[in-house]
C-alpha cells in the first residue's frame, strides 16, 4: 500500500509502510553504521535544502531589474554575478537568459530522469518561466511564440 | 582541449544511439542547428553514469535549432527556436555528407 | 526531413503528449527529504561515492510501467541503492539483512 503524501504538519511523522520507505531507512542506517555518513550530516543536509527557496532567485531578479550593470554581468557570467550578492550556487553551471518584448524564453527539462529540486528551488527567474518535468511535455509542443531553452545541469 | 566548434558554426546532431545513458534528447537527433555558444568543458555524463569518474572533460555547446526543424508540424512563429546543450561528440559539421 | 528513429527510452519524453497538467504545491515527506539529502551528500563527497549521472541512468533503466507507477523519490531510492551496490559502497547481502530487520521492526509495531 502506497502512503499518501503527508501534509506539512505531519511530514515528519509518517509511519513507514511501503517497501521504498523501508529501503530508505535501510540505506540510511547502513551508511551511518559503516561510517560513510552521520545522522547529523543528513539532518544538516535536509535543513540546508529546507532553508532555500525561490525567494533567493527573486532577490537576484529584483536586483537585475534595478541595476543595469548587475544585469549585464548576470547575463555574461551568472555564477560570479550572484556571488556578489553573497549567494553560492555550488558546482552547478548557471546560464541566465532575458525576456524582452520580442523574445520570451521558456526553460524546460525534457529528460525526465530526475528533477533536481535542490537546483530548481534556487533557480533564477529573469522573467522566464521555470517549469518542472511534468509541464515540459506541453512546452515543446506549445503553439505560442516561445524560445525553449533546456538547462543542462552538471556536476 | 580545443573546442571543435565555435559560435555560428552549423552542426548536425548524430543519430547513432546505443543503449546507455544519453543526454542528447531524442527529438533533436539528426537535426541541423547552429552553435549559439561554447558552454565550457565538463566530464562526460554518459561515462560518469557508469561509475567512471575520472574521464577527460569534453566541450559542451548550446546549439540553437529552429522549432520548425525539430517539429515537422510546428505551427508557431517561424522565428521560434530551441536551445539544447549538447556535448561535442554528438555533433558533426552540418555540411558533412553521410552515405 | 529524414530522421533515423531508433528505439527511445521512456524518460526521453520531450515533445510527447502527456495529458493535463495539474499544478499543485506540496511538501515532501520526511523520508523523501532524507533520500534527497543522501543523494546530495553521496555525490558531493570527496571522493564521491556515486554520481548524479548514475542516479539518472538507474531511473532511466526502469520499465515504463514501473516508472509511471513509482513516485518520484521511490525512483530515486531505487536508483541510489543500485548505484551504491554497483560502486561497492554497500553489498546486496548487507542490504538484504538490513531490509529484513527494518521490515520486521515496523511490521511488529503495527500490531
Amino acid at each position: 500500500m502506497k502512503s499518501s503524501h503527508a501534509t506539512a504538519n505531519d511530514a515528519k511523522h509518517v509511519v513507514p509502510t511501503t517497501y521504498y520507505q523501508f529501503l530508505e531507512i535501510s540505506v540510511r542506517e547502513l551508511l551511518i553504521e559503516k561510517g560513510v555518513l552521520s545522522a547529523e550530516d543528513i539532518r544538516n543536509a535536509v535543513k540546508e535544502m529546507d532553508s532555500r527557496g525561490p525567494e533567493l532567485g527573486a532577490q537576484v531578479v529584483a536586483r537585475a531589474w534595478v541595476d543595469p550593470q548587475f544585469k549585464q554581468s548576470l547575463l555574461q557570467d551568472a555564477p560570479s554575478a550572484v556571488k556578489t550578492l553573497g549567494l553560492d550556487i555550488g558546482p552547478v553551471q548557471l546560464l541566465v537568459v532575458e525576456n524582452t518584448p520580442e523574445v520570451h524564453n521558456l526553460i524546460v527539462c525534457t529528460l525526465c530522469s530526475c528533477y533536481p529540486r535542490s537546483r530548481y528551488s534556487d533557480s533564477l527567474r529573469t522573467g522566464t518561466k521555470v517549469v518542472n518535468t511534468v509541464h515540459v511535455r506541453y512546452a515543446n509542443r506549445d503553439r505560442c511564440c516561445w524560445n525553449s531553452v533546456q538547462i543542462f545541469l552538471m556536476k | 582541449m580545443t573546442p571543435l566548434f565555435q559560435t555560428g558554426n552549423a552542426v548536425r546532431v548524430r543519430k547513432g544511439s546505443p543503449p546507455g545513458h544519453i543526454r542528447t534528447p531524442f527529438y533533436v537527433r539528426g537535426c541541423k542547428g547552429v552553435i549559439e555558444r561554447v558552454a565550457g568543458e565538463y566530464r562526460n555524463p554518459e561515462e560518469l553514469a557508469f561509475g567512471r569518474f575520472d574521464t577527460p572533460v569534453v566541450p559542451l555547446y548550446r546549439v540553437r535549432f529552429q522549432q520548425q526543424e525539430v517539429w515537422p508540424d510546428y505551427q508557431g512563429n517561424p522565428q521560434d527556436s530551441l536551445d539544447v546543450e549538447i556535448f561535442e561528440f554528438w555533433l558533426e559539421p552540418a555540411n558533412q555528407e553521410k552515405t | 526531413m529524414e530522421r533515423d528513429f531508433t528505439s527511445r527510452s521512456h524518460h526521453d519524453m520531450g515533445g510527447l503528449e502527456a495529458g493535463h497538467v495539474k499544478p499543485t504545491e506540496h511538501d515532501y515527506e520526511f523520508w523523501e527529504k532524507n533520500v534527497d539529502a543522501m543523494l546530495v551528500l553521496l555525490t558531493s563527497m570527496s571522493p564521491k561515492l556515486m554520481s548524479v549521472d548514475q542516479l539518472r541512468k538507474g531511473i532511466e533503466s526502469l520499465p515504463p510501467d514501473a516508472y509511471e507507477k513509482m513516485s518520484y523519490y521511490e525512483r530515486w531510492i531505487f536508483s541510489i541503492t543500485q548505484a551504491l551496490q554497483y560502486n561497492g559502497v554497500l553489498t546486496t547481502e548487507e542490504l538484504s539483512r538490513k531490509l529484513e530487520e527494518v521490515q520486521s521492526r515496523y511490521e511488529t509495531e503495527e500490531v
